[in-house]
């Protein structure tokens, strides 16, 4: 008999001790693979947030705070459609502490052309704008043209078909990169684009609360505060001296992320420390009672020549091989659930949540197999140590 | 083969699973007054699709050709490829990749599609050598 092969023939001979062994340790796989994937791709997500706010205020009608949680305004999918008159760039512009602002004008599509909920349109301005143009630049060369529509990732049309917005059909020039917030469900055009927008809504029989030129509305203001000037101060300046208008610090949306991150990396590490806990005292234990179903077969071996190390030995290749199956099951049925299932996670936790690319999930895979596969030999040691150290006379005496 | 109902019950799970699924948890989009959204077509068909699954892995327990039952699982491995592609490929979804059919059916479907795949070609392969050892002796 090839000893070598023993291992694997010991773990075939018997299937449902091995699978049973294989589950425990694919429960610790899928608790620190999944856990470390989702704690990754949150933290990707904040990176990813924090790179896009490029503005430090953003100025909305006071009335739109009946609408959206302004704390939440860039991880809500819907931003609603609220509108000011233009004027207002004019008031800020004038508040000491503004380097430079941009105006933004948001729409709501109606549900039933392309979807079962409505899509935000947002229109900017390409003369002023300084937060959307720097992304939209890194897949769109040319400048975004009258009648064009830049789309998010989540909105699923790709670059040549065109979008729908109240019967108006707009050609798809560029889909984003996605964020893991609401900007990735949004559709994006210029402020001229948007005006025709309106003007169709409102021909449509739409009530958008909006009098006068289509032109003249905006829903929104960001500002970029100039050097020396705090964000908080210019926040405040504009909530006292501007009427109608809310302010609210971009800083403040993100620690709000940040604290809720937090909580939930704690959470997840909590959760993995206590599986593993839990999980590795199971498997030591389960090693330890199969210990005592397998005395007399290590007591045969044992007469049959084999050394107390080579005995080791085989016990800690048969938890290697169970721990290396059990591993590599417990990841893929991990990454089976969050992969897929990474949208539905998005909007459970209400973080921005962005998986990482396909390399470091790659390596968090053969991390949690690295670890397992130094855990499920840890169980065993002990077990490995009482066999090998069996009285072989005494067991091979004990049933005739 | 000695165990024929196993592997068909097996195999017969995630096909019923979808069936029961698209009608309950899984269903796609449902507009507010009840009508289908653009999605609808795709859960019906992965429902019937369900169906059939269900029903060729419960008829394989019963089947006695083997050539019959290697077609059949290699079959249902192609059924499962098409419930894999189904939402999105073969049927249009939605919109809105935050939506129910992008967020919960499509997902659903991509992996009940490949475990009905993985598992009728892995009661394929098992089959189809067994009958070549059987051949042997």
């Amino acid at each position: 008999m090839n000893m070598n092969r023993l291992p694997l023939r010991n773990l075939t001979r018997r299937p449902g001790r091995t699978a049973a062994l294989a589950a425990l340790v694919a429960f610790l796989a899928m608790a620190l693979f999944g856990g470390s994937t989702v704690v990754l791709s949150l933290r990707r997500g904040l990176t990813s947030l924090r790179d896009r706010l490029g503005a430090d205020v953003i100025v909305v009608p006071s009335s739109a705070k009946s609408k959206v949680d302004l704390d939440q305004l860039y991880l809500q999918g819907t931003t609603g459609y609220y509108y000011m008159d233009r004027g207002v760039e004019d008031r800020l512009s004038q508040i000491e502490g503004v380097e430079k602002l941009s105006s933004q004008v948001f729409l709501a599509s109606l549900r039933a052309e392309c979807c079962s909920i409505p899509v935000q349109v947002i229109g900017f301005d390409p003369q002023t704008d300084f937060t959307v143009r720097p992304w939209i630049a890194a897949r769109l060369k040319q400048e975004l043209g009258y009648g064009e529509a830049v789309v998010g990732c989540k909105v699923s049309a790709e670059v040549g078909e065109d979008v729908r917005i109240y019967k108006t059909n707009m050609p798809v020039v560029a889909r984003l990169d996605p964020t893991g917030t609401g900007l990735d469900t949004a559709i994006y055009c210029t402020t001229d684009t948007m005006a025709a927008l309106l003007e169709a809504a409102r021909s449509q029989g739409h009530d958008l609360k909006i009098t006068g030129d289509a032109h003249d509305m905006v829903s929104a203001v960001y500002l970029k505060a100039a050097p020396g000037t705090s964000a908080e101060a210019l926040a405040n300046d504009i909530n006292v001296h501007v009427r109608k208008v809310e302010a609210v610090q971009t800083k403040t949306m993100l620690s709000g992320v940040q604290e809720g991150l937090n909580g939930v990396s704690k959470a997840i590490a909590g959760l993995i420390a206590a599986v593993w806990a839990l999980a590795f005292a199971l498997l030591a234990a389960a090693f330890h009672l199969l210990s005592g179903e397998r005395r007399r077969e290590f007591a045969v071996l044992r007469t049959l020549g084999l050394s107390r190390r080579r005995l080791g030995r085989l016990l800690f290749a048969e938890s290697l091989l169970v721990s290396a199956l059990g591993g590599v099951a417990g990841i893929a049925l991990a990454a089976l659930v969050i992969v897929p299932f990474s949208t539905l996670i998005e909007q459970a936790l209400g973080l921005p949540f962005l998986l990482p690319g396909a390399g470091v999930i790659a390596l968090t895979a053969l991390g949690t197999l690295l670890a397992v596969c130094v855990a499920g030999p840890l169980a065993a040691a002990r077990t490995a140590h009482r066999l090998s150290h069996v009285d072989t006379g005494a067991i091979l005496r004990e049933v005739g | 083969m000695k165990n024929k109902g196993i592997p068909s019950l097996i195999a017969a799970l995630p096909g019923a699973f979808i069936a029961v699924g698209v009608k309950t948890f899984l269903h796609p989009c449902i507009h507010e007054d009840g009508s289908a959204g653009a999605c609808g077509g795709a859960g019906q068909m992965l429902f019937w699709l369900g169906i059939a699954v269900a029903a060729v892995a419960a008829a394989l327990a019963f089947m006695r050709s083997t050539r019959v039952r290697i077609a059949l699982w290699a079959a249902l491995t192609v059924v499962g490829v098409v419930i894999m592609l189904t939402p999105g490929v073969i049927m249009p979804l939605c919109m809105m990749m935050t939506m129910r059919c992008q967020t919960v059916t499509r997902p659903a479907a991509l992996v009940l599609g490949l475990l009905t795949a993985v598992l009728s070609l892995a009661f394929c392969a098992r089959e189809a050598m067994g009958a070549a050892k059987g051949r042997r002796a």
